[in-house]
């Protein structure tokens, strides 16, 4: 591109950047900016700006009940089902469904080397058995879902021209004996994953350095490790791990490296 | 309670509810974006809560009436929630992505509309005053001080032209227009002012 046109370009830069230029000049620019790569760092370096500067823009509070109108707005087409809502202790053939999602369907890739997780930093807590809400794990065990679909080393992608549908989850209760200690959630799809909840107990004798298996159990009674981590002496955990596609999964389980079970659940059997 | 290591298969993580507050609260935000694109209603909830005054903050200061700014707002948390499965951030924070959605927005919508008269003066003193409210810090951050900080240090004319494009979204007709003031010295000012405060931005930066 010759000299004449960047001079041009730069002209038009600025308010390409700011978003107010009118569509004509906005097309030239960007026709422009695909072949020149100065012209590009110079946009790309004004839009920074731009952006940072209209964050700026003074906050200001909504007319009262914006965010449930908001919601509202939503609902027709997505499942806006409190997590807090699924029975703590649903039977193992409960099957909660995945909201939608519209248009494309997203799957989860794994990417190479795990990404720092933004997450904040765990804080240890005191937590009495039986002290916090019931609904607790679950909303945390949702909480640990969209943390694997968002961050910490998945990447949300689309898988080219063919969009799995989105995956069913089935879903059911980690028992520690009689007791419900967590949750358990298994999804399907092109990449199957799991995801855990579970309220560690001082009784179980773990540490923060007492490394815990977790085991998907196939209907010939194999263990396949999926995952493994510490679970400390008390608090909450929330993890989860990928699948190998195929498997056919009728409980999970966390064992202790004496090989002893600390927790399990039992599913209906699921291929995942 | 311990972060999680690694298992063979794949990535752990670990995270702790804390039991003294609201779990949606302490969440990422691209946790929370991503609940909400799932369709979580507490997650979603909590999602708009975070950056409601933000985005209602941007799209009335392009379009100055209330109502308005409230259907811009809404359409932007619903772009959002479309669009959360692409959201790259790599390419920018939650908060930036969503203010850009929501200026966007907001600037089509300011087309067809009758203008609101805008106090270029009042508004370029708000934006250069520190907002109030943790959350507000927190969400801008470093570099909005910074940026804050090189407003006040242009020449007044050119902050009143960036801010009326920048945060106003107005064309820099539209400013010749409602300033009186020639096309060419609006954009020469308000190309001055974007190159004084990237270079600005970028020293700071670079300080120890």
């Amino acid at each position: 591109m010759t000299g004449l046109a960047c001079e041009v370009v730069r002209e038009l830069l600025p308010e390409v950047a700011l978003d107010v230029a009118d569509a004509r000049d906005r097309a030239q620019v960007l026709a422009h900016t695909e072949i020149c790569a100065d012209c590009r760092r110079e946009l790309a370096a004004t839009v920074t700006v731009v952006e940072d500067l209209a964050a700026l823009a003074p906050p200001a509070e909504p007319p009262a009940g914006f965010d449930q109108r908001v919601l509202a707005a939503l609902g027709p087409t997505v499942d806006l089902r409190p997590s807090s809502s699924l029975p703590l202790d649903a039977t193992p053939s409960a099957s909660v469904p995945v909201a939608p999602v519209p248009a494309a369907s997203p799957v989860l890739v794994a990417t190479s080397a795990p990404v720092a997780s933004p997450v904040p930093a765990a804080t240890p807590a005191s937590t009495r058995l039986g002290g916090l809400r019931r609904s607790r794990p679950l909303l945390a065990l949702a909480a640990a879902l969209v943390l694997l679909a968002g961050v910490a080393g998945w990447v949300i992608g689309h898988n080219g021209p063919s969009r799995p549908a989105p995956a069913d989850v089935a879903a059911a209760s980690l028992k520690a004996g009689p007791e419900v200690v967590g949750r358990v959630l298994l999804a399907g799809g092109v990449h199957p994953w799991l995801a855990m909840a579970v309220r560690s107990d001082p009784s179980w004798g773990t540490t923060a350095a007492t490394a815990v298996r977790c085991q998907v159990e196939t209907p010939d009674g194999t263990m396949v490790t999926v995952g493994t981590f510490a679970l400390a002496t008390q608090g909450y955990g929330y993890w989860s791990a990928a699948v190998p596609p195929g498997t056919v999964v009728v409980g999970a389980r966390l064992v202790d490296p004496t090989g002893d079970v600390i927790a399990a659940a039992t599913f209906p059997a699921v291929r995942l | 309670m311990a972060v999680t290591d690694h298992g063979p298969a794949g990535v752990v993580v670990g995270l702790v509810a804390d039991p003294a507050g609201p779990p949606g609260e302490r969440l990422s935000d691209e946790a929370l974006l991503a609940g909400f694109g799932a369709g979580d209603g507490e997650l979603g909830s909590a999602f708009v809560r975070r950056f409601q005054s933000r985005i209602y903050g941007t799209a009335l200061a392009v379009l100055g009436d209330p109502r308005a700014a409230e259907d811009v707002a809404q359409q932007a948390f619903e772009r959002a929630w479309r669009h959360a499965s692409s959201y790259d951030p790599l390419r920018a924070s939650v908060p930036t992505w969503l203010n850009t959605i929501t200026r966007r927005l907001a600037i089509d919508a300011a087309r067809v509309r009758r203008p609101v008269p805008v106090d270029a003066g009042a508004l370029l003193a708000s934006v250069r005053a520190p907002h109030d409210g943790p959350e507000d810090r927190a969400l801008a951050g470093e570099t909005a001080d910074q940026l804050r900080a090189a407003l006040v240090r242009l020449p007044v004319e050119q902050a009143r032209a960036v801010v009326l494009s920048g945060i106003v979204g107005l064309s820099a007709s539209q400013i010749a227009e409602s300033e009186g003031i020639p096309l060419g010295t609006v954009k020469t000012r308000i190309r001055a002012a974007l190159r004084r405060l990237r270079s600005d931005i970028e020293a700071d930066r670079e300080r120890p």
